[in-house]
């Protein structure tokens, strides 16, 4: 259907249109014009030859001679569309008649009466038959017959149809000249437009602006095709200008780009060296700090008196804060600088929470503050960066304490739903000295302080609080305060919520001090450049009764390494001639037969950057512990990877918790006994089908069921203070209530063992009851 | 030129013939022309029989060219002298002899139903034939009466000499 729309068909079919209604408009016109006449002509010979007949049958009629007007009435013989011819007396009887034989017509009586009686001068009807006539005969005025004439029309339509033909021919020849004529007047039209359009195509086709139309014949379309052919070199011209200035700015670009990239380099390289400054700076002014937290923490173990022993301890104390401020003005510095990496990583939040507070709890202790964790609805996994995440509640805390003189110190987890979100919000109260309003305002400004007397009185940079405020921002969290001067103050902040359904690694909860108690003697690798950081560790080492063998760089150290198996291996990262990250793995890629292929390694650096630890642990080491730390710190980690840290943490819970039946039995009184007997029998007796419900669960893959059993075994053995079950019993019921069975074959291990002691004590406890 | 009145079938008699008679004389003088025709006034026509009076009197103020039709009654034949047409009866058979005479240069037309008429110096005969009037003419002489019958007439005659 394209053709409909093309120009061609639609002057065609117009312009044909046009002509077709003309001629025919013409054509009915003359058509109807003529046969008007003919009939006007036929009618008015029909009346002439009647009025002959009339003159020259009035004799006979009036000497009542019918041969004679018969003989007249037959001359009509000649004229055959003349059908039928009859004579009338004045008594409308038929005087003479002349009837053409073929033709059977009836005359009406009405219209011979009509002239008689009315004495019209002449009555013509007109029907199917043909045209009537009838004309009165009047001889010197008085009337005396009619004369009756029928006229077929035969010639009249022979006329007609000749005349027809004529016109019908005539209207195909103009329909057909009027068609040529448009042929050429339309290709007058269409082929300038078509060479014109076909130029167009070349050119959109070819990308070709040298092209050009060719001229035409008729005035306008040369003109429009000069137009165009002037439009088309324009363009050309602003394509030639446009490569031009393209090229130009292509050039202008370039030589930019070069010396951006210069400037970038330049600018990459100051930062590199920035970044290199700081972690120069943070290793070098740490390990001198080291050298005094150490000495200092080896100068207590000795007996010292009590001046000495409070110089020490207010050394150590100096120390220790000239370290803190050193830490804070270094994140501070990175922070600024986006150079803060998050991590991710599974938190288990109850277990980090508690020991948040419990680390704080000594600083609370001393100053007599009560001090209380409470966890709603926190039970749960979340992901997060701890390290970040425990600095700032750390410094949260630390504030709360630090400036509550009485009272307590409260905080508060709880999730909940706010702007499409769910979040993790933490508060931090105290009662202590609060903020005025319009300090109130830059509290988390850096530098800022209540007050510069706060400053003089309490300590610290005030970098703390901006410092937790750029976390909580990189973690895309919100915080604010509140407070009323001595009210005391509420620190919140909220993280968004991103709940870990796997279960996650266990950060290692913080064990209590260690007893620095003589270990078994085995032997520990310290590789360590700096002298007094050598003496600092060994000290210490020495004092957790570990035998210590000294190298000072990773060259001695892999060497050593081929030759000696060791327990622990202590890297340094800054060491001449091998750095502590080449020597672990060249420790680690030393195969099978190198002896320390297994043995931990923990790295010791001064340089708190992300990608230290990374690249330590990239090339094998363990764990990594930051320069400087206390001996607590040092006995923690080795303790850890030496097997010791875990019986320490286990011993510390009881597996009955005495406190809760003596609860129990100083709440009932005199029936204590008995009714504590019969709680513990009663446990003894359901909780093995407790057990077998975990283990059927388990065995056919029936989560909900291990889930519900595990669910009643936790709370019935909290009830009773068999903790110990009670905790793996929570730990079965959340792998069931997240359908992580293939995990809790484990558990049922530890659960039987730990089932088998709990139920030896309490049949104990029964029979000491 | 006689004609016996023995002949003549008496169908003058019935009324009605009379008037056909009288009709048709009123139309031979539609058909004929008189010398200085415009100059008339009227055009009289004649009998003498009391018996066609009747007849001729209901032609009496008819037209012919819009001229007045007079009927007038004859006694003598010297009252013709003044007629456009005379019509003779057979039962005035004998005044013919010197009717003729005295209309015989005068432009008088002259009808009767007496047999043999025409050939004795009359110029319309009218007889009947199977119950039908049908006349002769004598041409020459209405010509040398300087009379003239239209051929609407002549047509019609059955004989004309």
């Amino acid at each position: 259907m394209k053709w409909i729309k093309t120009l061609k068909f639609r002057l065609m079919f117009t312009m044909m249109a046009l002509v077709l209604l003309t001629i025919l408009i013409i054509t009915m016109s003359i058509v109807s014009n003529q046969r008007q006449a003919i009939e006007a002509q036929a009618r008015q010979e029909l009346t002439a030859l009647g009025r002959l007949l009339v003159t020259n049958s009035l004799s006979s009629l009036l000497f009542n001679d019918e041969e004679s007007a018969r003989q007249t009435l037959l001359s009509l013989q000649v004229r055959p569309d003349i059908n039928r011819a009859v004579i009338f007396d004045e008594n409308a009887r038929r005087f003479a008649e002349f009837q053409d034989q073929t033709v059977q017509t009836q005359i009406d009586p009405a219209w011979i009466n009509t002239v008689l009686q009315q004495d019209r001068p002449q009555l013509v009807r007109e029907n199917k038959a043909g045209l009537h006539l009838v004309l009165p005969m009047i001889s010197h005025g008085e009337l005396i017959g009619a004369l009756y004439l029928l006229d077929d029309r035969t010639s009249l339509n022979t006329q007609m149809t000749a005349f027809y033909r004529v016109v019908t021919i005539t209207v195909v020849i103009a329909f057909f000249a009027s068609l040529l004529a448009m042929l050429w007047l339309i290709s007058l039209f269409i082929m300038p437009v078509n060479q014109l359009l076909e130029t167009i195509r070349a050119i959109t086709l070819h990308k070709d602006y040298r092209r050009r139309a060719p001229a035409a014949s008729t005035l306008e379309f040369n003109q429009l095709t000069d137009s165009f052919n002037q439009m088309i070199s324009e363009i050309e011209h602003r394509g030639e200008q446009l490569e031009q200035a393209n090229s130009e700015l292509e050039q202008r670009v370039k030589a930019r780009t070069e010396a951006l990239e210069t400037a970038l380099a330049l600018a990459n390289e100051a930062n590199q060296a920035k970044a290199e400054f700081l972690a120069v700076m943070s290793h070098e002014v740490r390990t001198p700090l080291n050298g005094v937290i150490g000495f200092a923490e080896l100068l207590k173990l000795n007996q010292l008196d009590n001046d000495s022993r409070e110089t020490v301890e207010l050394l150590n104390d100096s120390a220790q804060a000239l370290l803190a401020l050193l830490n804070q003005i270094l994140d501070f510095s990175k922070l600024d600088a986006d150079k803060i990496e998050l991590e991710q990583q599974g938190i288990e939040l109850a277990t980090f929470m508690r020991s948040v507070v419990e680390t704080n709890r000594a600083k609370a202790d001393r100053k007599g503050l009560a001090m209380d964790l409470k966890l709603q609805d926190s039970d749960c996994t979340v992901m997060g960066d701890a390290l970040r995440l425990r600095q700032i509640l750390n410094n949260l805390i630390d504030n709360a304490i630090k400036f509550t003189d009485k009272g307590r110190v409260d905080i508060d987890v709880f999730t909940h739903h706010s702007d499409g979100e769910d979040w993790l919000s933490f508060e931090v109260s105290d009662t202590g000295s609060g903020i005025s309003p319009s300090k109130l305002k830059q509290i988390f400004s850096p530098f800022a302080q209540a007050d510069s007397s706060v400053t003089r009185k309490y300590g610290g940079t005030g970098l703390g609080l901006a410092i937790c405020a750029q976390l909580i921002k990189l973690m895309k969290g919100h915080y604010g305060v509140k407070s009323e001067e001595n009210q005391g103050s509420l620190f919140w902040f909220k993280l968004p919520l991103q709940k870990l359904e796997a279960p996650s690694v266990t950060p290692k909860p913080l064990p209590l001090p260690t007893e620095t108690t003589a270990a078994s003697g085995e032997l520990i690798l310290l590789a360590e450049d700096n002298e007094i950081n050598q003496s600092v560790a060994e000290g210490m080492l020495r004092n957790l009764g570990y035998e210590v063998e000294i190298v000072s760089n990773g060259m001695e150290a892999v060497s050593c390494c081929m030759q000696h198996q060791y327990a622990l291996i202590l890297m340094d990262y800054h060491m001449p001639q091998l750095g502590g990250i080449d020597a672990t793995r060249q420790i680690r890629d030393s195969g099978e037969q190198g002896p320390n292929q297994r043995t931990p390694i923990v790295a010791l650096t001064a340089d708190v950057q992300r990608h230290v630890e990374n690249q330590f642990r990239h090339a094998g080491a363990n764990d990594l512990l930051i320069k400087p730390f206390k001996l607590e710190q040092l006995s923690r980690v080795v303790n850890q990877w030496l097997k010791r840290g875990n019986d320490n943490a286990q011993t510390a819970v009881p597996v009955i918790d005495d406190t809760v039946l003596e609860d129990i039995r100083q709440m009932s009184g005199d029936q204590a006994s008995s009714l504590i007997g019969n709680i513990v029998e009663l446990y003894l007796q359901k909780s093995p089908d407790l057990i077998a419900d975990i283990h059927q669960g388990a065995r056919q893959g029936d989560a909900e069921q291990l889930f519900r059993a595990a669910h009643a075994l936790k709370s019935s053995s909290a009830n009773i203070g068999a903790v110990r079950v009670s905790e793996v019993a929570r730990q079965l019921e959340k792998l069931g209530r997240e359908n992580l069975l293939e995990h809790v074959h484990p558990h049922l291990d530890v659960l039987r063992e730990q089932y088998e002691q709990a139920t030896v004590m309490l049949k104990a406890r029964l029979r000491e009851a | 030129m006689g004609v016996s009145g023995g002949s003549v079938v008496a169908v003058a008699e019935a009324p009605d013939s009379r008037s056909l008679i009288a009709a048709l004389n009123y139309n031979f003088a539609k058909y004929a022309h008189w010398p200085r025709d415009e100059e008339q006034q009227s055009i009289h026509l004649c009998f003498f029989t009391e018996r066609f009076k009747q007849s001729f009197a209901g032609l009496q103020d008819k037209a012919i060219f819009n001229k007045p039709v007079k009927v007038r009654q004859l006694s003598q034949i010297e009252q013709s002298r003044d007629c456009h047409l005379v019509y003779i009866d057979r039962s005035e058979r004998s005044l013919l002899r010197r009717l003729f005479l005295f209309l015989q240069d005068k432009p008088v037309l002259t009808v009767s139903d007496i047999t043999g008429f025409s050939d004795e110096g009359g110029m319309i005969e009218i007889f009947r034939v199977n119950n039908k009037f049908r006349f002769k003419v004598n041409q020459s002489r209405i010509e040398s009466a300087r009379l003239k019958m239209s051929s609407q007439v002549l047509k019609l005659a059955v004989e004309v000499k």
